[in-house]
């Protein structure tokens, strides 16, 4: 059975170097490492470097590192000092003691480079970094940011400068920690010196108006709970004293999940806007009023003539038509109002129909046509007409006696407007009379004097009873002109004022007395200044002398006898009087206080348009169902319309952009059917250049008291700025989202690349073991046939055979086994360049004491091998060392001169934290200059010794992969000392 | 005198041919038996098909394996062996070019009641037998 030292062997001389093909396949994993452009470097689980790519050995190069030097030197000592806090450092740190691969990215300072560096835990325990140069592009991103930056630098700029010119002020409210700030402009809203008060939610709060302040809390509150925008106008009182209205409008931006980061926003201050309103509101409520006091009046004057105690009927002239009835004459007649009102009054009267004498509607008719012709009162003779009685009381008729007037009532251009029709019931009267005998149907003479009697009694009772209606007339009328609110007062045909009610005499004429009867030219000179008292002479004596009406503007001047400035409207009418001359009436509103009004409106309402100006704010409005559209120049601007143009609803949605109409209608629909608030954003279009306008509108619908809905007022707003900053913004977002997914998928990319590489490299080293192993079984074997079959040749031919031909089938043997040898060195080699190598506490004084019992060829008297002392304890691999130990004492026994004993001291020293072993040999030496070589694969110097030139080969990568080193010191001809450096075992010894 | 049977598993007939030179050197004259791969054998052993005859193909005594087989591996056939009740008592060895140390670990592991490394010596072969005790039989 064959013993185990053949394992051993290694590092025996071989004569020749294998073929190059084969050897080129062995070197193949290598040579993948080599070529790759990124920088490879592996260190072992103590941290020291073991190998290098070529890339990496350039790049430590141009940073005047030498990697054949940094070999077995640790990492963080040599190339990451403790000092740098680098990502480099930190990620291989972290891959050393976690076993977690790491990406990232790390700036050289020295060299002023980017490296991406990716380091994956090798099985030793090591860590194999992957790095490569990404200065340029990492030079783009941050010119690219720098760019961006800047543009977005100028963009905030000459935002911060708009909104300074227009004194809006901003703020930023940082929900998640409650930290508001805000800038000079709103310091000034605010009533504070600009920048010289510490901002915070408490200041602001503490500035808004008490009244207001539980609101704005509320709302502050239900900002940060759900993210609503902030949108309100409230009151900030200021240090003086003075308070102050602010619209406020914030918007809250979130965080990737939704919850609301902060709220920046913009406040203008609308005092101005609220006072307009405010005044708005009340002269509304003024004219309201007024309005409603002149319908009282008429309503009450219409009441007043319908109650009149006389018996009224009003008829159209011409067509003699009902205008009106009074209540009397309702009642007395037996009607209804509705009944008789628009019909003619013949109709309403007919005669009695079972009476064939009647003459009422004739003798009706004839009067009233006296009275158009004669424009004049006629009375006429006590009337026999029945009147009809409705069926409920009986039907039929019933007799009545009347004593009916016409009187003619003309307007103001002197023609006839209507009749009135005043009848008295005198049927009592007649009765009586007729029971007395006196009122017959015969017409003797007595009768006719007696008819006559009656007329006279009829007469005189009747013109007391028109006096006394009369009476009540003036009365009546003086006292509808004296409530009224409006000033009248008569001036008659000889100039003089006739008549003035309670605000011509309080008011106007308050220092004219007396007034009544007086010159009206005097008492007009005593009220204002000249021209204007001749020219409104003039025009009363213009109206009084062509009956030409008269319509004030607006009078404004100051009056002559007082210190004020008063504002009337007047008109003037001419009237016939009673007694057949013309007067001139002359009504007048004392509007001083609605125009002081209205002007303090209008000077409201022009600040407010400088406001709404500066806002770019336009007015609209509508009558529901849009019939009638009101747009101010700025709306008509916003839909790229002229002033000049119309605007129908049809219009409007015409220059909407197509993709907005719907939601637009929507909108409206909504705002109008559910009584919300119509807040929009839309685009609008010209129809010319194809151009777009973002608007925003803001509109309310009105309904009136029956709920339907009247009116649909608003505003829009130009935020085609807004929006394209927003656009802009977005965009600059995509672009980063987007840089930022090419990024990743570059990260991925990379990621994908290394997966690759790996599963390439996995591969490969699958491919070696297979080729291993086809080395060992396959490839061997003919190899042994070969020596087996000469040796078989030697045994039996060996007496047929001459010495020339033993000695060859020597050689041949002698070749095999070599090539068999080589063969199982260089798959030593590659077993140890990616065998797994567990690192742990080794006995080395234990391990070579064992060596050295085994083997014979360190034994006497072959050799003298001794140990100086006791080896200290090391962090290695067992078999490793044991392969590094065997092959360098064979060396030492082996390189010896021809009949010189081998004599070989082997010794250890601890050095830090490293332990040093001394092979030293009495052996042939080395020339200094090739003490390096020979630590290189198939590197011989001499071919008197067999060997095949990998067993120092070995020895280094394993002390390397174990974090060590291994060298050499020597002179040709005075022996060599061979050293292994490895880390001590520390942890462990302490731990025992 | 009936010697019996050596199987030996081997594909290789260079290995096959100083296999019985080995033996006959080291004067091992059993009856040498080969089959060139591990269902074979496997096979053989349990008596399949052709092999049922026993007259024929008789169960051997010891078991020369290659570890690298066609068909089924020589630690497959091994372990097939080891977990055959009527026959997992045969003395198997384990013949390999590899000398690697996991290989002779497994191999023992696996029931194996020797490991020889190729070429067989016919030294090798004697040890062997002594270690085996086959010889004196």
């Amino acid at each position: 059975m064959q013993k185990k030292r053949e394992n051993n062997s290694t590092g025996r001389v071989a004569i020749r170097p294998v073929s190059q093909a084969r050897a080129s396949s062995l070197e193949r994993s290598a040579s993948i490492l080599e070529s790759i452009t990124d920088g490879f470097h592996v260190i072992n689980a103590a941290g020291c470097f073991t190998e290098f790519n070529q890339a990496a050995r350039r790049v430590f190069a141009t940073q005047g590192l030498n990697t054949d030097e940094l070999i077995g030197k640790h990492i963080f000592n040599e190339v990451f000092p403790q000092s740098a806090d680098i990502p480099a450092r930190r990620a291989i740190q972290l891959t050393l003691t976690q076993r977690i691969p790491t990406d990232a990215e790390n700036f050289h300072e020295p060299s002023q480079r980017w490296y991406s560096v990716q380091t994956f835990p090798t099985p030793e325990g090591g860590v194999a970094t992957f790095f490569h140069d990404i200065t340029d592009r990492k030079k783009g991103e941050t010119e690219e940011r720098q760019r961006a930056e800047q543009a977005l630098r100028e963009k905030e700029e000459r935002l911060r400068a708009a909104l300074t010119a227009s004194g809006t002020g901003t703020f930023r409210w940082n929900i998640q920690t409650n930290a508001l700030d805000w800038d000079e402009s709103l310091d000034r809203l605010f009533g504070l010196p600009p920048g010289q008060t510490v901002r915070s939610l408490e200041t602001f709060i503490a500035r808004v108006h008490p009244d207001d302040r539980a609101g704005v809390i509320e709302r502050c509150a239900r900002c940060a709970r759900e993210g609503a925008d902030f949108d309100m106008e409230f009151r900030v009182v200021w240090c003086d004293g003075s308070v102050h209205w602010l619209d406020d409008k914030g918007k809250t931006f979130f965080d990737g999940q939704g919850r609301p980061l902060y709220m920046t926003g913009a406040c203008v201050e609308i005092t101005a806007r609220k006072e307009s309103e405010r005044a708005l509101r009340e002269v509304l409520a003024a004219e309201k009023a007024a309005r409603e006091e002149a319908d009282a009046v008429k309503a009450q004057f219409r009441s007043l003539f319908e109650s009149a105690p006389g018996l009224y009927l009003v008829l159209h002239p011409e067509t003699l038509k009902i205008a009106g009835a009074s209540e009397a004459y309702l009642r007395a007649t037996i009607t209804e109002r509705a009944q008789i009102v628009g019909r003619n009054v013949f109709e309403v009267l007919p005669d009695d129909p079972s009476d064939p004498s009647a003459t009422g509607v004739q003798t009706l008719s004839a009067s009233l046509e006296r009275v158009r012709k004669r424009r004049a009162e006629d009375v006429m003779a006590v009337q026999r007409y029945p009147i009809r009685r409705p069926e409920k009381q009986g039907g039929g008729f019933e007799e009545r006696y009347w004593s009916p007037i016409n009187s003619p009532v003309f307007d103001s251009s002197g023609n006839l407007a209507f009749i009135i029709h005043r009848v008295e019931d005198v049927t009592e009267y007649v009765r009586l009379k007729q029971q007395q005998g006196v009122w017959t149907e015969s017409s003797s003479l007595a009768t006719r004097r007696d008819q006559m009697e009656a007329e006279i009694v009829v007469r005189s009772l009747e013109l007391k009873r028109a006096e006394e209606a009369l009476r009540r007339g003036a009365e009546l009328l003086n006292v509808l002109i004296d409530r009224s609110p409006s000033g009248f007062y008569i001036v008659d045909a000889d100039f003089r004022i006739s008549h003035v009610n309670a605000v011509s005499r309080e008011r106007s004429f308050r220092n004219v007395s007396p007034t009544i009867g007086r010159r009206f030219d005097e008492a007009i000179r005593i009220l204002w200044p000249e021209p204007l008292a001749t020219e409104i002479i003039g025009i009363f004596q213009h109206t009084l002398e062509t009956g030409e009406p008269y319509k004030s503007p607006g009078l404004v001047s100051e009056r002559a006898d007082l210190e004020i400035v008063e504002t009337y409207e007047w008109q003037l009418e001419r009237i016939t009087m009673p007694d057949g001359r013309f007067s001139v009436v002359c009504y007048f509103y004392d509007t001083t206080q609605l125009r002081e009004t209205e002007r303090e409106l209008r000077k409201s309402r022009e600040r407010f348009d400088i406001v709404r100006d500066a806002a770019q704010v336009g007015f609209w409005f509508c009558d529901l169902p849009f019939d009638k559209l009101i747009w101010d120049n700025r709306v008509k601007e916003h839909f790229w319309l002229p002033p000049e143009s119309s605007v129908t609803i049809d219009l409007f949605y015409e220059r909407i952009h197509r993709d907005d109409r719907e939601r637009t209608r929507a909108a409206i629909a909504a705002s109008i059917a559910h009584r919300t608030s119509y807040d929009i954003e839309y685009r609008t279009v010209s129809p010319t250049s194809g151009q777009e306008k973002w608007i925003r509108a803001i509109g309310q619908t009105s309904y009136c008291a029956e709920g339907q809905p009247i009116r649909f007022d608003g505003v829009t707003l130009d935020i085609t700025q807004n929006k394209r900053a927003e656009e802009e913004l977005r965009a600059s977002r995509t672009e980063l989202a987007e840089a930022n997914k090419k990024l990743t998928s570059s990260a991925k990319q990379l990621e994908s690349l290394v997966e690759e590489r790996t599963a390439k490299l996995t591969e490969i080293i699958g491919e070696l073991e297979g080729f291993s192993y086809s080395i060992t079984h396959d490839t061997r074997a003919p190899l042994r046939a070969v020596n087996s079959f000469s040796q078989m040749l030697a045994e039996e031919y060996a007496d047929k055979l001459d010495d020339h031909g033993k000695r060859l089938l020597g050689r041949i043997g002698q070749a095999v086994t070599r090539m068999d040898r080589l063969i199982q060195d260089v798959l030593q080699y590659s077993k140890v360049l990616r065998d797994d190598l567990k690192l742990e506490a080794v006995k080395a004084d234990q391990l070579v004491r064992g060596m050295l019992e085994t083997y014979t060829d360190f034994q006497e008297p072959r050799a003298t091998v001794v140990i100086e002392g006791e080896l200290p304890e090391v962090l290695a691999n067992e078999a490793a060392l044991t392969q590094c130990f065997s092959n360098i004492l064979y060396n030492a026994v082996k390189f010896v001169p021809a009949g010189k004993k081998p004599c070989v001291t082997v010794s250890g020293e601890v050095k830090g934290s490293v332990v040093r072993f001394w092979i030293e040999d009495n052996g042939i030496g080395i020339e200094p200059k090739y003490l390096d070589k020979i630590f290189g694969l198939f590197q011989r110097l001499s071919n008197e010794y067999e060997g095949t030139g990998v067993g120092l080969s070995i020895v280094r990568k394993a002390v390397e992969r174990m974090g060590g080193k291994a060298g050499a010191e020597s002179e040709l001809g005075l022996g060599s000392r061979f050293w292994l450096e490895l880390n001590q075992a520390r942890n462990k010894s302490e731990q025992r | 005198m009936n010697l019996g049977t050596i199987l030996y598993v081997e594909d290789d007939e260079n290995d096959v041919f100083i296999m019985q030179y080995a033996l006959k050197k080291a004067l091992i004259v059993h009856v040498l038996k080969v089959l060139t791969d591990g269902a074979q054998a496997i096979r053989y052993l349990g008596g399949e098909g052709q092999f049922s005859n026993r007259e024929q193909y008789p169960m051997p005594f010891l078991v020369l394996l290659d570890l690298k087989l066609p068909k089924e591996s020589g630690f497959n056939v091994l372990k097939w062996i080891r977990a055959r009740p009527s026959i997992h008592t045969l003395q198997v060895v384990v013949l390999s070019s590899s000398n690697h140390p996991d290989d002779i670990h497994r191999a023992h592991a696996l029931g194996a009641n020797a490991y020889l490394t190729k070429p067989p010596t016919p030294v090798g072969l004697i040890e062997m037998a002594g270690s085996l005790k086959f010889l004196d039989r």
